[in-house]
């Protein structure tokens, strides 16, 4: 796929307009879906993205990256609630992985659900103990939870 | 009817439930086997035993079936003895070796339940090979240690592994210590840094690979080289506020107030929103500059009145100067947005009681 040299060059609208022509010629290509979502969402345009990811989790299960960019895309345009379920699907892909955890606490703590927040976070410092930013929000949330 | 009678009634029924259950037992065993392979890759470990056990055991359920069929013939066609007690050892053979294949699925198993801490270790590709014995088909990678030169590791191939992971290439082995003290692969991925790092000599004013830089060495708290490529990222392209934003909070999440104050006012410059504003906010008020935080913060809260975040640390903020009132009308606006909230609650609790005494403020 050429488009994908432009787009790790950070030229994003040359890069979206060869993944356009890629979609374009085999609508059902879901890595190149996954591409143009990418790169729309670096042109800040965020709900065209995730209509792509959509289509491309309609043609097969998306991969961790293309959920985490869904979630992303999700939080950009304020829709916490889906963005909390694309980024619970990708800590079910990756569990062991801090990122989709570390979005989600804020995501939770966005709705209030401060317990779930904690229960992020205790996660995040089982696999990461140095993490700074758990760390830090651990005795903010152990205030806050289950109450 | 005696108790020997019985003995012996119960020892010929249990015999020949034996007998006639054996071609359960005989379909058991293949399915015993799916589950090990499923196991065994699922919770793949670091070393070479699994993938030397691998080929012998498809090798073995492969036969399998041709050694019970021959079996079965030694009880209705008239061998010597000796062929049919050859027949009958290659069997119990084949039963001990899916046996022991088993158990180290159900050690894997146990190992694979832990939940330590995530350890990330470099290597390189010295090859990927594909294995082939009639149905059964696996691959596994050959990995040479970059941390102790000579190492080899091979490594069940996962469909998780990352696509991009080439043989020649650098990649990080993502491992956790399981439970039975054995390392399990959770991953193997690209190198980022490394693949970054070429891609920098391939393209030197590669924003993807500055960007990507500065996220990497903020996450890893490298933060003397993260600024440095974060300084080069806006040299190159002053408009970048995303990295600045991530690294400005990565930096207040590290404690370093001021290099995150430097860096949230850079970004600042470049974008004036919501998030920036809030950031910088944030950063001025862990850095004592409660009176400038203020400004953002209020400035922050006007651009989005439906995010708690400003609103409470402004509450903070406003206590801190003094302006009880004001502290009390910023985290009442956060029990309206996030009603459960005990500490804002008890904070709240605290500043009526506060104005109570200072009386007009």
């Amino acid at each position: 796929m050429y488009a994908y040299s432009p787009e790790q060059l950070g030229r994003n609208e040359e890069a979206l307009r060869l993944y356009a022509d890629v979609v374009r010629r085999w609508p059902r290509d879901q890595e190149a879906l996954c591409f143009e979502a990418k790169t729309l969402m670096a042109l800040d345009r965020y709900p065209e993205g995730i209509d792509r990811l959509l289509a491309a989790a309609e043609i097969g299960p998306l991969s961790f990256h293309a959920v985490m960019d869904l979630g992303r895309a999700y939080t950009k345009t304020k829709d916490v609630d889906n963005a909390i379920d694309a980024y619970e699907a990708a800590r079910h892909l990756k569990p062991y992985d801090t990122e989709p955890l570390d979005r989600l606490q804020y995501l939770y703590r966005m709705r209030g659900r401060h317990q779930d927040a904690y229960e992020a976070v205790r996660t995040i410092l089982r696999v990461d103990p140095k993490n700074p930013r758990a760390q830090r929000l651990l005795p903010y949330l152990e205030r806050n939870r289950g109450r | 009817m005696n108790v020997t009678a019985m003995l012996r009634t119960f020892m010929c029924g249990l015999t020949r439930a034996v007998w006639h259950g054996r071609w359960g037992w005989y379909h058991t065993v293949p399915l015993v086997v799916l589950w090990a392979t499923y196991v065994l890759h699922r919770y793949r470990v670091l070393g070479n035993v699994l993938v030397a056990a691998l080929p012998v055991v498809a090798a073995i359920v492969m036969g399998f079936w041709l050694v019970l069929v021959t079996d079965e013939l030694v009880h209705v066609v008239r061998l010597t003895d000796r062929l049919a007690r050859v027949v009958r050892g290659v069997k119990r053979a084949s039963l001990a070796a899916i046996g022991a294949y088993a158990a180290l699925a159900c050690v894997v198993w146990a190992n694979g339940d832990g939940e330590g801490p995530v350890v990330r270790r470099p290597a390189h590709v010295l090859s990927r090979t594909n294995a082939r014995l009639g149905s059964a088909r696996y691959a596994w990678w050959t990995l040479g240690s970059s941390e102790r030169p000579g190492d080899v590791h091979r490594v069940l191939w996962s469909s998780k592994d990352d696509a991009d992971a080439y043989v020649g290439g650098d990649v990080e082995l993502v491992l956790r210590r399981g439970r039975v003290w054995l390392w399990r692969v959770l991953e193997v991925r690209r190198d980022h840094e490394r693949y970054l790092l070429t891609m920098l000599e391939a393209a030197p004013a590669s924003r993807t690979a500055l960007a990507g830089l500065v996220r990497l060495y903020a996450a890893r708290q490298d933060f003397d080289r993260a600024m440095q490529w974060y300084t080069t990222l806006t040299r190159a392209y002053p408009d970048e506020p995303d990295v600045g934003y991530s690294l400005g909070g990565a930096l207040v999440e590290s404690r370093r107030y001021r290099d995150g104050v430097a860096v949230f006012r850079q970004v600042l410059a470049m974008r004036r929103d919501y998030e920036s504003l809030y950031g910088l906010g944030y950063a001025l008020a862990w850095a004592g500059e409660k009176r400038e935080a203020a400004t953002y913060l209020r400035e922050a809260t006007t651009l989005d009145g439906e995010d708690y975040r400003a609103f409470y640390s402004l509450g903070y903020v406003l206590l801190a100067t003094g302006e009880y009132r004001d502290a009390h009308a910023a985290w009442s606006r956060v029990l309206e947005l996030v009603p459960v909230f005990p500490e804002v609650q008890q904070n709240l609790r605290q500043v009526e009681k506060r104005i109570s005494l200072s009386g007009t403020r």
